[in-house]
């Protein structure tokens, strides 16, 4: 089992390489340079030239990337273009926000999604299973952003029940009431959304170890039909549940962007928003790169997760 | 992305139907309610954004200053918005350019993933690894941060938004097209063929396409609801398509500033409009994907 993490992890270098040579490409295809950024419009040639040298920025691509990554080892992602602060500070500052909401709405939507797939295997085929196939549909088929709006509209204006937005309202203290109320809607749209994607391959996924020997097995020996399914059945569906969410990782940080644009959540999302928008290219490469990280680290997790949760599998 | 997961188990199906044609999976895809009922959304969707102009005679960028933000009446039968142009007519040409842009969006994408799909697994070896390993690379970074970045160096217009979407969305189908030849290479049909001296045009375009067909439609007709919804997510963001080009992603977020005044005409429409373009395109790929996979023919 350890082995079979560390070589995973091994296996996992090369790919992270890969992203950081893509940023660094990307980098450099983007026009304009960080020494006109830094002087502004009026800079002389000479003074390019010198920011240029002290940058490193007059050598070949290959030195540069090495100089770079070395630097992006030991944490220097660069200064904001913007925001005239080092672009690690300002991720650590809003990366937080988002992993809360994505940890809690990850959270809620596996247990939401089980009970769905439990709930449709158990009324296979009758009306109450198409109507939630249907309304799955729906959902899912909906736009993250305009959900958001929606129920900023009816839960926020018409029913206010939940802040529309921001992590805090101006002058209210922190604490946890008021961090709880103002990540409720966000956390609530993710979880609407992810439920609709996930619960349908939870339903296949009850259905199909329904199926199975040991199930037949379990009935044959006269056990409840209830405790075949939520014990017998319901462990064995949990399984690609596990892979779902790792295969998940890219889709849940992608609607946390558009959730935290819709509810003005300062988390990386609208920092890349804000970024991308007013070209701040070191933001927008180093959450790119830091995306694209958590994204592998994330799927190696579930990797593990299932080679510990499936004793089926043998790793040599 | 539900389209994925799907395909990764359909990657072995429709293999030996090729030869005869598709006529028992297209007899299979009609049978089934979905694909009815995605057929006419999609249609009705189309006739809205082509033939309703034809009817509703009214320029969708015209500003009628005496109605600002007014709800439906003779005049404008679903409202006009903040600036008071009408809002019927803004997503009867708004939707052609939102379908038209997702559709092309995503064949493109397929083309790009079918070529490089075919070409890492005829070439093999160690180009089959390189060229694998830039798709985890690239797979790694959630499409819409490589979306916003590129959109961010391109000046956006309606073929930069078709060029981004297709960059970022063809890795899937590369996948599944490389596994798929993969497998059909030591099928004993192909071996023949090539025994029989086909050139590799011949096995290429004579063999592999067709047996690989059915996921390509699959994976490409979800492609094109994925590519609608980003044509509207990216518009939302304001980084998609121009401003002033109407389409149904930017009505929605023009709809934003008028959420605490119960605009209801600007917010609710365009939603729907795209909910109903979804709909469609998961009815017709989950259709598909039934009719194409054998294990699941018959079990609807």
């Amino acid at each position: 089992m350890l082995r079979y993490a560390l070589r995973r992890l091994l296996e996992s270098i090369p790919t992270m390489l890969g992203i950081t040579i893509l940023t660094f490409l990307l980098a450099h295809l983007v026009p304009g340079n960080p020494a006109l950024a830094m002087l502004g419009p009026h800079a002389t040639h000479r003074a390019i030239a010198v920011i240029d040298h002290q940058f490193g920025l007059d050598k070949p691509l290959p030195v540069q990337y090495v100089i770079w990554l070395w630097q992006v080892l030991h944490g220097n992602l660069g200064i904001s273009y913007t925001q005239n602060l080092p672009v690690t500070t300002l991720i650590w500052q809003a990366l937080p926000r988002t992993l809360a909401i994505v940890g809690i709405g990850t959270v809620i939507a596996d247990v939401l999604s089980v009970i769905q797939g439990l709930y449709q295997a158990h009324h296979q085929g009758r009306p109450s299973d198409n109507i939630v196939t249907l309304l799955a549909y729906f959902f899912y088929s909906m736009p993250t952003f305009w959900l958001g709006v929606l129920l900023i509209i009816w839960f926020s204006i018409d029913l206010p029940i939940f802040p529309p937005g921001g992590i805090s309202d101006p002058g209210q203290t922190m604490n946890f009431v008021v961090w709880f109320s103002h990540i409720s809607l966000p956390v609530i749209t993710l979880v609407i959304v992810t439920v609709a994607f996930w619960g349908r391959f939870m339903r296949a996924s009850v259905i199909e170890s329904l199926v199975q020997d040991y199930i037949r097995t379990a009935r044959a020996k006269g056990l409840h039909e209830r405790t075949v399914l939520y014990r017998h059945a319901f462990r064995n569906s949990l399984l690609p549940l596990i892979t779902l969410f790792g295969f998940s990782l890219p889709t849940l940080f992608a609607g946390a962007l558009f959730i935290e644009e819709v509810f003005n959540y300062p988390g990386l999302g609208l920092l890349f928003w804000h970024a991308a928008l007013t070209r701040d290219y070191p933001t927008v490469f180093g959450i790119t790169l830091i995306i694209g990280i958590l994204t592998i680290l994330g799927n190696l997790t579930a990797d593990l997760l299932y080679a510990v949760a499936d004793p089926r599998i043998r790793y040599n | 992305m539900s389209a994925q997961l799907k395909l990764e188990d359909s990657a072995g199906a429709g293999l030996a139907n090729a030869e005869k044609g598709l006529s028992r999976e297209w007899r299979a895809f009609w049978r089934n309610p979905l694909a009815v009922a995605g057929v006419v959304i999609l249609a009705f969707l189309v006739l809205f954004s082509w033939a309703g102009p034809l009817f509703y005679h009214v320029n969708p960028k015209a500003l009628d200053l005496a109605h600002i933000v007014s709800p439906p009446f003779a005049g404008h039968i679903l409202g006009t918005d903040g600036v008071g142009r009408d809002q019927l007519a803004q997503l009867m040409w708004g939707g052609q350019l939102s379908l038209l842009v997702g559709f092309a969006a995503a064949v493109a994408g397929m083309a790009i993933g079918v070529i490089y799909g075919l070409v890492s697994a005829e070439l093999g070896g160690w180009v089959d690894t390189v060229l694998m390993r830039f798709v985890d690379v690239t797979l790694a970074v959630p499409g819409i941060y490589l979306l916003l970045l590129l959109d961010s160096m391109l000046s956006p217009n309606s073929f930069t938004m078709i060029f981004i979407i297709a960059v970022t969305s063809w890795q899937g189908i590369a996948r599944i097209v490389r596994g798929e030849v993969l497998s059909l290479r030591t099928r004993d049909f192909v071996e023949a063929a090539r025994a029989e001296g086909a050139s590799w045009g011949r096995v290429m375009f004579r063999h592999y396409l067709p047996n690989t067909l059915g996921p390509i439609i699959v994976y490409t007709t979800f492609s094109v609801g994925g590519a609608i919804l980003t044509v509207a997510g990216l518009s939302f963001l304001g980084l998609g398509l121009p401003p002033n080009d109407p389409n149904w992603g930017t009505s929605i977020a023009n709809a934003m500033s008028y959420t605490f005044q119960n605009a209801w005409w600007l917010i609710y429409p365009p939603g729907i409009l795209i909910v109903l373009a979804e709909l469609a395109v998961n009815f017709l790929g989950d259709a598909f994907n039934a009719a194409f996979d054998p294990r699941l023919r018959g079990s609807r």
